[in-house]
């Protein structure tokens, strides 16, 4: 590239010398608040990752790759970010790279920033997109002018996506990308899901009938590495409502027979790619780079010249000016930060430790992230552990996995965190008041000074501590509803069990399909009774309609009158049940099913009118007491409601009761045996009104 | 003896009515030899010993005879087991009739296949795989290539047939889906566990089932036993999609283990998990407890690492002939493909030695003629095939079509792209493009036919 571009120089003619740039577009912000609370204070893309801010990570794969123009989007904390960028060192003279920061803060998604590009028309031919938590060490070249190629023949090629192939299970695959693309033999992405909550991918018939031959893949990570045509900004612009790349994917695939974009995709396979997205993919990511899977982007060659990071065996990488107290072990995947010191007989692996901290003595670190500044004191003991900035140990902490301390937090001395806890320095009233932290630190910093105004919980972060534990928001934006995961809480396992008693439900139920007869009407009439009482009881409509339905519904199904009455009877006490995930207590039970009677009293009153519907409705409740137990509980209240309503007469409730069971089987004798003294009481006191009310009429 | 062999000859040919109202399916004529011919040929090239052949009671006579007939060389012996001729039977409830007979794993052949595959490719990845059903599949030509061609007795050209979606894995051997197209109402859809285990599905909608399927022997047990099975009654649209689906269902536990030794009554058995089936007989457990064999490596550790034991692969034939004579269209191709195919036909002469051509006429390279058929003077036949006994008069011109056995063509006629069936006699001057004449009719002279069937009048609705 380097070269065309001297040439063309040469000619002078520079037109085209602009066409060959090759420009890329780096979203420095991840416009989510997925590492809350470690974004108060500094974006994502200048979080240290092994000891090097993110964002030198991203560009550094660009400028290697041949990109001579970038632009870095920034958002929040775009000031930091702008400093970063100046001072980094291809700002200098003979860097053959420009990378320019732009600025805009009131842009919230992907979309608004592409929108603001096309606005400021800043994009001249074919450009790489990417975010600026991006490592990869991938080639470039090849694809774009594969990209460019196929966009020549074919003007509709807008994006070419590329994919980092990882199988289910691989370490740097992330939860929320799990995804399932469908391709024809030419790479041409003809749909795109994500699996995540999903047991189920759907393809539609049509692209079975339109190519012949396609390949579905789960194997596929999408790297949100994308070679945009010029066009992919007007895109965004057309559609204004796209907020990111998965609204355009999503609208390029809907949308192809009208507007005949295209998407095509590439794998990488040998190279490396992965975006740090959340918790467990810093960690993951953070293991690839001490390991060296992203070579050239290791250590010692990310720094800056004076650090001079040098590997020792077990990947343990130490600055120049590190000291190591005797007794000290580093294990394995350790690198220790410029100006660092480890105490006697502290045992460190599988850590990052940032510059000048302070480790004291009888330490152990497992699996631990310590930015800057951090100093640990004697005989604590952590794992799976995030601690930023200026955060303070005192003696004897234990930490226990997924915490993350945030900016300046002191714990101790002698206390246990448990599992999972988020520590800030702010007041949990402040950091509510504003979700979205990111947008800026200013405020941020203004709460700093109310600090103290709210005391600190001293049974969480120990007698000389201070910080507050972090709740995070409640996120409605967040496009799959899901938590922020927390780093080593292994969620995937939990997921692993989960899926799989799913899966054998569901596939019971594909056998029950396939095995038993079409099902028949009653079941049909009767759930469609439920349908109805759920609809009647939700949208508040009419009784009259509701009996209209259920009449309709009769004749549809052809159920007889007295299947009616029984089903309606067995549908209503079906109701309270609907809605609740644990099963119900008599005592919760009750209440619920008195309103409901109420309320649907009418309608009872419409079907039930004789004796021998009577009969019918209370055989009925019989049956369903062998299904609940929680209604067999409940049932003398359940009679006395619907004997206080007129519904059921006394004259019906004691032939009932003295009926005998009509079939042999001895267990169901036996349930009836288990009603009829449940009943007995409000028998009794039925046959005592009785003789009352005959005594009364004898006087 | 490794496999049994079973042809499946008692299919009614519903799906071109209007020629199997003579002739039964497995008798009609390709390349002047009944169409079951084909099967067997191919089985006693390959070495089997016997046959079992499924066919109807009325049918049984005419097809010993005919096979007999038409190639004496067979060495084969020919073991025909007849069904009602009032019943119609699937391919399931065929093979579930013949069970007793079954002791091996079995080929299923259906007789309206024609192929010239060398049936040792299919046997050799049902034994790598110890696959539990082997499909064979053929990659159909590109519809473009075949868009124009008209079907004899039809207005309609050729429609596309709706065709099965088939997902294989990544290296094209395992059969993950199978779905007919218009089974599917409106999505397709794949379970995740599915993709986890298999992550990369190639899914072709290009491929024809061949109707040639190798099956193990508990899959017989299996349809015959089981109370799903039972149910089943075609090999191809019910039993094999079943068992492509139950490849990814684990057992439900407690069937898991059959418990050995335990005299069940036959009753209970019945309702074993069609997973029990597969299991391992008790010589193969203990030669696999007591050798080194590690199951756990090379290319079969994906299948034994998760315990399954129901395997359905398929060999996919990228090119040479297939074809299934089991539609008008499909017929006529077979019968115009077949002359390109002559190792099929074996060693004997496409034009018979007893027939006699007469001077001045021309019989293509292309073109068979039948036992004792006569061809009279100025006759011109191109990319066809007549059958026995005929009689072709002066001046006649034969293209593309198909004449069957004892058919009288009078001079002057121009018959293209046609079928024409026994014991027809064509007056004179008769031009058909496209028709197909029933058997036993008698053309009237000098007329003029296109795209239509003529005779058997009372079928014509049905095409």
């Amino acid at each position: 590239m380097a070269g065309n571009t001297k040439k063309n120089k040469g000619k002078g003619d520079s037109i085209l010398q602009q066409e060959d740039i090759l420009q890329a577009v780096v979203l420095a912000d991840s416009f989510n608040v997925r590492f809350a609370p470690m974004t108060s204070e500094r974006p994502r893309a200048l979080f240290p990752l092994v000891n090097c801010p993110l964002i030198d990570y991203t560009l550094e794969f660009l400028v290697s790759a041949g990109v001579q123009e970038i632009f870095v989007f920034c958002c929040s904390h775009a000031d930091q970010l702008k400093k970063h960028i100046w001072a980094s060192k291809w700002n200098h003279k003979n860097s053959h790279c420009i990378i320019t920061p732009i600025v805009s803060e009131d842009c919230h998604s992907v979309g608004d920033a592409l929108r603001e590009i096309e606005r400021k028309s800043m994009i001249r031919s074919h450009f790489v997109l990417v975010s600026g938590d991006l490592v990869s060490n991938m080639l470039l070249k090849d694809l774009i002018e594969q990209h460019k190629a196929r966009f020549k023949v074919d003007k509709s090629a807008v994006i070419t996506l590329v994919f980092k192939q990882a199988y289910p299970g691989h370490r740097t695959r992330s939860e929320e990308d799990d995804i399932v693309v469908a391709t024809d033999t030419t790479h041409r992405i003809l749909s795109y899901q994500k699996m995540h909550g999903k047991m189920k991918a759907r393809f539609p018939l049509n692209l079975f009938e339109d190519n012949r031959e396609m390949i579905l893949r789960y194997d596929l990570m999408h790297s949100h590495i994308s070679i945009c045509s010029p066009r992919v900004t007007e895109l965004f612009v057309d559609n204004f409502d796209y907020q990111n790349m998965s609204d355009l994917i999503r609208g390029i695939l809907i949308n192809e027979e009208i507007e005949g974009n295209k998407l095509y995709m590439h794998v990488i396979e040998e190279e490396y790619a992965a975006r740090v997205t959340d918790l467990p993919m810093y960690d993951s990511i953070s293991k690839d780079v001490i390991r060296r899977w992203a070579h050239p982007l290791v250590p010692e060659n990310l720094t800056a010249e004076g650090e001079g990071y040098k590997l020792g065996r077990h990947n343990v990488y130490l600055a120049s000016d590190v000291t190591l107290e005797r007794g000290s072990i580093l294990q394995e995947d350790v690198i220790i930060g410029q100006g660092s010191t480890i105490g006697t007989n502290t045992i460190i692996s599988q850590s990052v430790i940032g510059k000048n901290c302070v480790i004291g003595e009888n330490v152990i670190l497992e699996n631990t992230y310590i930015w800057d500044n951090v100093r640990i004191e004697s005989n604590c003991k952590m794992s799976m552990v995030v601690l930023c900035d200026r955060v303070r140990l005192m003696d004897s902490v234990i930490i226990q996995p997924g915490c993350v301390l945030s900016y300046g937090v002191k714990v101790g001395p002698s206390i246990t965190l448990p599992s999972g806890t988020l520590l800030t320095l702010y007041p949990p009233s402040h950091g509510e008041s504003d979700q979205e932290d990111k947008v800026d630190d200013r405020h941020m910093n203004r709460t700093n000074r109310q600090l103290g105004d709210v005391p600190v919980d001293k049974d969480v972060v120990g007698e000389e501590g201070e910080g507050y534990v972090w709740q995070p928001p409640l996120d409605p934006d967040d496009d799959d509803g899901q938590r922020q995961q927390l780093l080593g809480l292994n969620v995937s396992v939990e997921d692993e069990t989960k899926g799989s008693s799913e899966e054998s439900e569901d596939e019971g139920q594909e056998d029950f399909v396939s095995i038993s007869p079409p099902p028949d009407d009653t079941r049909l009439f009767y759930n469609e009774v439920i349908d109805s009482m759920q609809r009647t009881i939700e949208e508040n409509v009419k009784l009259e309609n509701l009996i209209l339905e259920v009449n309709s519904s009769k004749y549809a199904y052809n159920v007889s009158m007295r299947e009616l009455v029984q089903l309606v009877v067995k549908a209503v006490l079906e109701m309270p049940h609907l809605k609740v995930t644990e099963p119900l207590q008599a005592s919760q039970l009750l209440p619920r099913l008195t309103t409901l009677v109420h309320k649907l009293l009418p309608v009872f009153r419409n079907y039930i009118k004789n004796v021998e519907s009577q009969l019918d409705c209370l055989n009925a409740l019989e049956d369903y007491c062998h299904a609940s137990r929680a209604t067999t509980a409940a049932l003398p209240k359940i009679l006395l409601l619907l004997y206080e309503a007129d519904v059921l007469s006394e004259e019906a409730i004691l032939q009932w009761y003295n009926s005998k069971s009509s079939s042999d089987d001895p267990a169901n004798s036996a349930n009836r045996q288990q009603i009829q003294t449940q009943v007995q009481p409000f028998i009794k006191w039925l046959e005592e009104a009785e003789e009352e009310s005959d005594s009364e009429e004898e006087d | 003896m490794e496999y049994q062999a079973v042809i499946m000859a008692g299919g009614r040919g519903s799906r071109m009515p209007d020629l199997t109202a003579s002739v039964p399916k497995a008798l009609l004529p390709v390349g002047n030899r009944p169409l079951v011919w084909y099967p067997v040929n191919m089985l006693d090239k390959a070495g089997f010993e016997s046959v079992i052949i499924v066919t109807f009671d009325s049918v049984k006579r005419d097809l010993v005879q005919a096979l007999q007939s038409s190639a004496g060389e067979l060495l084969i012996r020919l073991e025909v087991v007849t069904i009602p001729s009032d019943e119609d039977w699937g391919t399931a409830e065929s093979l579930r009739f013949i069970r007793d007979k079954i002791k091996t794993d079995v080929l299923v052949i259906s007789c309206d296949l024609i192929t010239d595959i060398e049936l040792h490719l299919l046997a050799d990845v049902h034994r790598t795989y110890d696959a539990s059903v082997t499909v064979l599949m053929h990659t159909l030509p590109d519809q473009s290539t075949e868009g124009g061609i008209y079907v004899p007795g039809s207005k309609s050209k050729r429609k596309i047939e709706q065709r099965d979606i088939i997902g294989l894995d990544e290296k094209g051997g395992r059969i993950l889906l199978l779905a007919a197209q218009a089974d599917i109402e409106e999505d397709l859809t794949l379970r995740k566990s599915v993709f986890k285990r298999y992550p990369f599905i190639q899914v072709k909608t290009r491929l024809m089932d061949a109707h040639m399927y190798i099956l193990k022997k508990w899959v017989l047990d299996f349809l015959a036993d089981n109370k799903v099975g039972r149910t089943y009654s075609t090999i191809k649209g019910e039993l094999i999609p079943y068992l492509v689906r139950k490849q990814f269902s684990r057992p439900k536990t407690g069937q898991l283990v059959p418990q050995p030794n335990s005299m069940e009554p036959e009753g209970a058995q019945q309702d074993k998990d069609i997973a029990s089936y597969g299991g391992l007989d008790e010589l193969t457990k203990t030669a696999r407890t007591m050798s080194s064999w590690n199951e756990h490596m090379g290319d079969m550790s994906d299948y034994y690492q998760h315990g399954d034991t129901l395997r359905c692969h398929t060999h996919i034939m990228e090119n040479g002939f297939c074809i299934r004579a089991n539609t008008v269209a499909a017929y006529c191709e077979a019968n115009r493909q077949i002359t390109q195919h002559r190792q099929i036909l074996g060693d004997d002469p496409l034009i018979h030695p007893t027939a006699t051509i007469k001077t001045k006429s021309q019989v293509g390279q292309d073109s068979m003629l039948g036992e004792g058929t006569t061809v009279c003077e100025k006759v011109s036949i191109k990319r066809s095939i007549i059958g026995k006994h005929c009689t072709v008069g002066d001046k006649v011109k034969i293209i593309n079509s198909v004449i069957m056995d004892h058919v009288n063509i009078s001079e002057g006629c121009t018959i293209q792209g046609s079928i024409v069936c026994g014991n027809t006699h064509i007056g004179e001057g008769v031009e058909m493009k496209d028709c197909l004449v029933g058997s036993s009719q008698n053309v009237p002279p000098r007329a003029k036919y296109s795209s239509e069937v003529i005779g058997n009048a009372d079928r014509m609705m049905e095409i």
